[in-house]
């Protein structure tokens, strides 16, 4: 029963860590009351889902898109004109985002899945300006000068509020949110099929996976969340223009992934939730004088990490000492033999119920 | 009829842009197989470079291009070392990949700095000049950038066939293990494959910048279309590369003509989309 | 013990731009078996042998599992089919455990595991029967050739074949690992798997295999139990190299 107990208390553990952050988080409103610190961490929020929803595509399967803001424009669109001229409501509306980006993901891009390496991320690129250009020229979107949405009173039912503090805690449940989906992806069958197609295509057919089939899943979910934070972003700018949708945008949104370990689920949180601060305080503090000063940062930050930790601040961090003394110390993490005998013991206990 | 072919001299003019673009992205994505998301900076940065060598010491653009290549093959030769060679051993594309888009990153945001967000130009005495041929009439400099284009070709592609550091360098781009067991010195090929790559980026720049504005993104639609011309043109193909970039060119002017001017932007890439796929398709089949 | 060939290839045919590389191959594997396949360099037997998986479609010929038409499936079909191969060159899931590796195996094919704990749990089980459990939790880029080529094996295990197909498995091996290695494939026969193997060591298929075929040229040369393979004339002088005149005389006649 030793196995038990120390599996218990390592769970336990992890459970008030995890606890005890996401109260952090949620407590930083009632503390800070500036609109400017609430602004740049929705902006981690959202941008770190981009990441994430780049994640899937680019670390877990190895296909390096460059076109992600391009499906976060679509449904930002799709928000913003379903909801001025239809009428809907935008909570529905979000689902149709979603709907409307993981079918073009799935349907009309289909056809450029046969493409890889340095062509699959060409083609990205080159299917997201289309899109662009074609939102620009198009009456129906408002060419270049983009779509608005309606105005007015603060709203649950409408997403819409004066403060920022609301879509902090809607950014924030995103965020979680989908950490837990790309989560449960990566420790599932999903996963551990893109994760081989990552690694060898042929070795992956070898053994049963159809490649096609799970880079199409993987595109349109990453498209779909995409789609979401699109809703979001609308809601929240209340705004959207061509511009979302340029590959500067798309590079920003894989940056935190790299930087902080595309490998890992939470690189992209990692990555997004030390880059965005320091980018948002160096674009407020300098801009005025030197415009770009944060962008420039972020390059050398992205040159460093490549450069002399190819894997990320999380992959250095999994090497670490201090990864030791927290698992050790703090969660007091048994060894993996310990954890896997645990698992297989619930395991054989549940068939035997059965 | 004279708008058609005052469209199709511009095509060709503006093609042999794409098609020095695309040489220098050729010869570093075949031999190097890294694609060079950072291509269109660098010709941003052969802009400024010329523009600050006419605004501060007074150098005419067409004399300051033999320094401009120099310079720039040096920055590349620098980048090469420092950074894509000792990346290039973790195998990891991923990496490289964003290693030349933040590279991209810092140059386009430190002219930014350096520079601000408004539009440079350099107006010469001859920039307006024009020349007519025929019916149609073609501005110098584009006449003059054109002649450069043929003769950098012609040596790049004499250079490439029959000098030895140009058979080396087909030899690294067909196999880099092989060719370093012959005693090729593997890295200082990949050196100046790169530094020759920038270069020509660093040129393209140097001539651009006599009919068109000088500003931080300027590069980032040429970068772009200089993938198209590597893709279109073939592999390792610098005649291939000549003819793409014509034609890239063309079809721009053409869709611009026939259709809009706005949707020419469009077609471009939806054509480069379907020739991806296409290409792909083909090279299924044989297999 | 059925009479009927699992595996059955008829007229096996592949051109390469007017290269032929396998030129109408015929044979047949009995079910529960051990069938060998041998030949120099370059004979065509890696050509056939990603032809019977689904990799390379045949110009020509029919390939028949257990009386049915597979030529047209594709290489994800196989496992489905109860049939899993491995690389000649190793294709280990590098940054992955060889634990991972094995569990991403156990989720799919026929017998593809419905939950994490199931896939685990099979795969512990093949990574003791393949004497790699010890070595579960390194990275499978870290470990030597023997142990990845074991890891290659134990991946297509993972997915309960009926049918395995090993390209080379025993290259690049010292005497020492090869002897492990035969008597791992022994193992697995033993448990019910036929086996279609490639390889060169000849020591290996004598003492495996109970029927040889021999390319040569992308053609079928000589087929049978090993020692009438080994006494075949036309098979002793492509191995040994005899003199090139009398060779040239064989293939004129």
């Amino acid at each position: 029963m030793d196995v038990k107990k120390a599996v218990g208390t390592y769970h336990r553990n992890l459970a008030i860590v995890i606890g005890a952050l996401i109260l952090l988080f949620c407590l930083i409103p009632v503390f800070v009351k500036t609109p400017y610190i609430i602004n740049i961490f929705v902006l981690v929020f959202y941008i770190s889902t981009m990441s994430m929803a780049w994640n899937i595509l680019g670390g877990m399967t190895g296909q390096n898109s460059l076109g992600l803001a391009a499906y976060m424009g679509i449904g930002a669109y799709t928000v913003c004109l379903v909801v001025t001229k239809l009428g809907w409501n935008p909570w529905a509306v979000s689902i149709l985002a979603m709907l409307v980006t993981g079918l073009i993901a799935g349907v009309i891009f289909f056809p450029c899945f046969i493409l890889q390496g340095p062509y699959f991320t060409l083609v990205s690129i080159a299917f997201a300006e289309s899109m662009r250009q074609f939102i620009i020229n198009s009456e129906f979107f408002g060419r270049a000068s983009g779509v608005g949405l309606p105005f007015g009173g603060d709203s649950f039912a409408q997403f819409r509020f004066a403060s920022k503090v609301p879509y902090f805690y809607v950014g924030l449940i995103m965020m979680i949110a989908v950490y837990a989906i790309m989560k449960t992806i990566d420790r599932t069958k999903i996963g551990f099929a893109l994760k081989t197609i990552r690694e060898d295509e042929d070795a992956a057919a070898a053994i049963g996976i159809n490649p096609t089939k799970y880079k199409v899943i993987a595109v349109v979910i990453s498209a779909m969340v995409a789609g979401f934070v699109g809703f979001f972003y609308a809601s929240y700018i209340r705004y959207v223009d061509p511009d979302l949708m340029v590959q500067a945008k798309s590079t920003e949104f894989v940056l935190p992934a790299v930087v902080g370990g595309a490998a890992y689920v939470e690189g992209p949180l990692v990555g997004g939730l030390i880059m965005i601060p320091l980018s948002e305080f160096l674009r407020a503090n300098f801009a005025r004088v030197l415009p770009g000063i944060n962008m420039i940062m972020y390059a050398i930050v992205l040159l460093v990490v490549i450069r002399f930790r190819p894997s990320g601040i999380l992959g250095w961090y999994m090497d670490s000492d201090f990864k030791k003394f927290i698992d050790e110390k703090i969660l007091k993490k048994p060894p993996l033999d310990v954890l896997e005998e645990y698992q297989m013991m619930n395991y054989e206990s549940r068939k035997g119920g059965k | 009829m004279d708008v058609l072919l005052q469209a199709i001299v511009n095509g060709i003019l503006l093609g042999g842009f794409y098609a020095l673009m695309g040489m220098g992205q050729n010869i570093i994505f075949g031999v190097m197989k890294i694609v060079n998301f950072c291509h269109g900076e660098m010709l941003m940065v052969g802009m400024y470079l010329t523009y600050m060598l006419y605004t501060y010491a007074g150098i005419d653009p067409y004399l300051a291009l033999p320094l401009v290549a120099l310079i720039m093959f040096f920055l590349g030769a620098v980048i090469q070392h420092t950074l894509i060679t000792p990346s290039l051993k973790t195998k990891s594309f991923t990496n490289l990949l964003f290693l030349t888009v933040g590279l991209g990153l810092l140059l386009s945001n430190g002219a930014l700095v350096l520079f601000g967000s408004d539009y440079k130009s350099i107006r010469t005495s001859y920039s307006q000049t024009t020349i007519p041929i025929g019916p149609v009439s073609v501005a110098l400099p584009r006449l003059i950038s054109f002649c450069v284009l043929i003769v950098v070709t012609i040596a790049l592609f004499t250079f490439l066939k029959y000098s030895t550091v140009g058979k080396q360098i087909r030899a690294v781009s067909q196999n880099p293990v092989g060719a370093e067991v012959c005693g090729i010195n593997v890295k200082r090929i990949y050196l100046l494959t790169y530094g020759l790559g920038i270069a020509l980026a660093g040129i393209a720049g140097c001539l651009l910048t006599q009919f068109y504005s000088i500003f931080p993104t300027a590069g980032a639609g040429f970068g772009f279309r200089a993938l198209i011309v590597v893709v279109v043109g073939g592999l390792g193909s610098i005649p291939g590369a000549f003819f793409a970039g014509i034609l890239l060119g063309l079809l721009e002017q053409m869709s611009a003509l026939f259709i809009s001017p706005s949707y020419s932007d469009m077609i471009v890439f939806i054509t480069f989309i379907v020739i991806l796929v296409v290409r792909q398709l083909i090279i299924m089949r044989r297999k | 013990m059925s009479e009927k060939p699992v595996i059955e290839v008829v007229g096996l045919t592949k051109r390469f731009k007017g290269l032929t590389a396998v030129n109408d191959v015929s044979f047949s594997v009995r079910k529960g078996g051990i069938t060998g396949m041998i030949g120099p360099n370059g004979a065509g037997k890696s050509t056939t042998f990603n032809m019977i998986c689904g990799y390379y479609p045949p110009t020509e010929g029919k390939i028949y599992y257990n009386g049915e038409d597979i030529t047209n499936k594709r290489a994800y079909e196989y496992t489905n089919m109860k049939i899993a191969r491995t690389f000649q060159i190793m294709k280990p899931l590098k940054n992955l455990t060889v634990l991972d590796n094995v569990i991403a195996s156990a989720y799919f094919g026929h017998a593809a595991a419905k939950s994490k704990e199931e896939a685990t749990e099979r795969a512990i089980e093949i990574l003791k029967f393949t004497g790699l459990y010890e070595k579960r939790h390194v990275l499978s880029k870290e470990m030597g050739t023997p142990d990845q080529k074991r890891l290659e094996m134990a991946r297509a295990l993972a997915t309960k074949p009926e049918v395995l197909f090993l390209d080379e498995n025993m290259a690049g091996l010292n005497p020492t690992e090869t002897a492990e290695a035969i008597e791992l494939i022994r193992k697995i026969n033993q448990s019910g798997v036929t086996i279609l193997l490639i390889e060169h060591i000849m020591q290996a298929v004598v003492s495996l295999c109970e029927k040889v075929i021999v390319l040569h040229h992308g053609e079928k040369i000589a087929e049978g139990t090993p020692e009438e393979v080994m006494n075949d004339p036309y098979v002793m002088e492509v191995y040994l190299g005899k003199k090139a005149e009398d060779k040239q005389e064989k293939e004129e006649a």
